[in-house]
């Protein structure tokens, strides 16, 4: 069980400060009265073990995933929706070790998809990448806590991140129904009608994406893939998964233009490769007696993607001019893969989809 | 009850590092040949950098041979069987290197 503190509310949050518990934000004092409360919507024994990182020798209880989440400000509902996100993180095709530890900074990008994202208001139109809403910012908050105070991921301490970015503080991206027509993105995992998933990549910071003049669907699907083939991304030459957002118009015109979601990866993880010659242009030597080979393949051309099941694409944002998004992953395929995970109302979350997505 | 008010509170962060007693592995120099074992990471230079190393190090010590194993991802650790066929067979082992 965790050691209580008297401390005041006020006195609380200073602690916590001095104590390097917090993001840099104000946290909610996590009483034992509401860290009860979200373990009661789980019914997990404080000590029920979520999940471990056996390079740290650590483990995550219930009990402080919920104090954490609290602490983010979570609603004592989302703890089912917390617990499913950590598991996720937790799952050793998602390598949080390295995750948690690498310079380039990753941040642990939540995908939510299915009815929590309506009945908990996450923001899936407007400023779906943004800030305004509870679920999005505290959901993402929390998780980032855990990794932080549970597991060591602190500067100076277990996070080495040369630069890092915003979404370290939080980063939760919740699906809007896609287009008539096209499967969402917890049903491409294969989960049954009224799931809720969780999908964990491990992001660098959201690039947007701007086409406000094409008619042409095809035109938009160009503009996403010359973003995925930018020579300054790590993983561009060596092969990664990445998260392409469609935004109101793109996903609006490809559909109305025939386009299927697994038509759209395709066409993005061909458009996406890119030349020896470009990469070296841009200054960017290939790496060929390392860990990624970055030999080009018989056309001549080197992979972005691993594979065009290797594109999380998910429908969100709101109507305005013609913006999408594209979130790449931190490192190659082969240091971390996604991982996903249904959520229950009660106990441990479900493992889905453990193939590529 | 009003913020100020709240007279509990629960911590945290990980309560389990407990390292009590920690005692190296005695430290010798051999004086018999043997075998380095030197382990890359994977990344860029890597491999040359260790090498180097190795070079100085086969200067100051009776090194029968070097031996070179690489890990598919500087992000994993080395497999567990692969790591103590590595210890069965080296007197010596570099297994740390940094960015």
């Amino acid at each position: 069980m965790a050691e209580q503190l008297n401390l005041s509310g006020t006195e609380a949050v200073e602690y916590f400060f001095d104590r390097g518990w917090t993001d840099g934000l104000p946290v909610i004092p996590p009483t034992p009265d509401l860290v009860e409360k979200s373990l009661g919507v789980v019914d997990l024994a404080p000590d029920a073990v979520l999940g471990s990182v056996p390079e740290r020798d650590r483990h995550l209880t219930a009990e402080k995933a919920a104090i954490n989440s609290v602490m983010a400000g979570c609603k004592a509902e989302y703890f089912p929706l917390v617990v499913a996100a950590l598991e996720a993180i937790l799952d050793p095709q998602f390598n949080a070790h390295a995750v948690m530890s690498s310079t380039g900074g990753a941040a642990l990008c939540l995908i939510v998809s299915g009815p929590l994202v309506e009945e908990h208001g996450f923001f899936h139109l407007n400023n779906a990448l943004g800030s305004g809403s509870r679920a999005n910012a505290s959901i993402g908050r929390a998780v980032r806590l855990v990794a932080m105070n549970v597991f060591g991921a602190r500067t100076g301490v277990m996070d080495a991140s040369s630069i890092g970015h915003p979404g370290k503080y939080s980063m939760v991206l919740a699906e809007t129904t896609p287009p008539t027509g096209w499967p969402t993105f917890v049903e491409e995992l294969g989960a049954p009608t009224g799931s809720t998933s969780v999908t964990v990549l491990a992001a660098e910071g959201p690039r947007q994406i701007a086409n406000h003049l094409n008619p042409d669907s095809r035109g938009w699907l160009l503009t996403i893939a010359s973003a995925m083939r930018c020579p300054a991304t790590f993983t561009v030459g060596k092969g990664a998964q990445v998260a392409v957002v469609l935004g109101y118009e793109a996903r609006e015109s490809l559909a109305h233009d025939g386009w299927s979601k697994d038509e759209i990866r395709s066409f993005l993880a061909e458009h996406s490769r890119i030349s020896a010659e470009e990469l070296e242009s841009a200054g960017v030597l290939l790496e060929l007696d390392g860990a990624h080979n970055m030999a080009p393949e018989e056309d001549g051309l080197l992979p972005s993607v691993s594979s065009p099941d290797d594109i999380l694409l998910v429908t969100a944002g709101g109507p305005g001019a013609g913006w999408s998004a594209y979130m790449p992953a931190w490192a190659p395929i082969q240091h971390s893969r996604v991982t996903s995970r249904l959520v229950t109302k009660a106990g441990h979350s479900e493992i889905i989809g453990g193939k590529d997505v | 009850m009003s913020s100020c008010e709240i007279s509990i509170v629960l911590r945290p962060d990980y309560e389990g590092d407990q390292i009590e007693n920690f005692v190296p592995a005695p430290r010798s120099v051999p004086t018999e040949p043997f075998t380095l074992s030197i382990i890359d990471n994977g990344k860029p230079k890597a491999k040359q950098l260790l090498g180097e190393l190795a070079s100085l190090l086969e200067d100051r010590f009776p090194i029968a041979n070097v031996e070179l194993v690489s890990k598919s991802s500087a992000g994993k650790p080395l497999e567990a069987d692969v790591a103590q066929s590595v210890a069965a067979r080296s007197r010596m082992v570099i297994t740390g290197i940094g960015d």
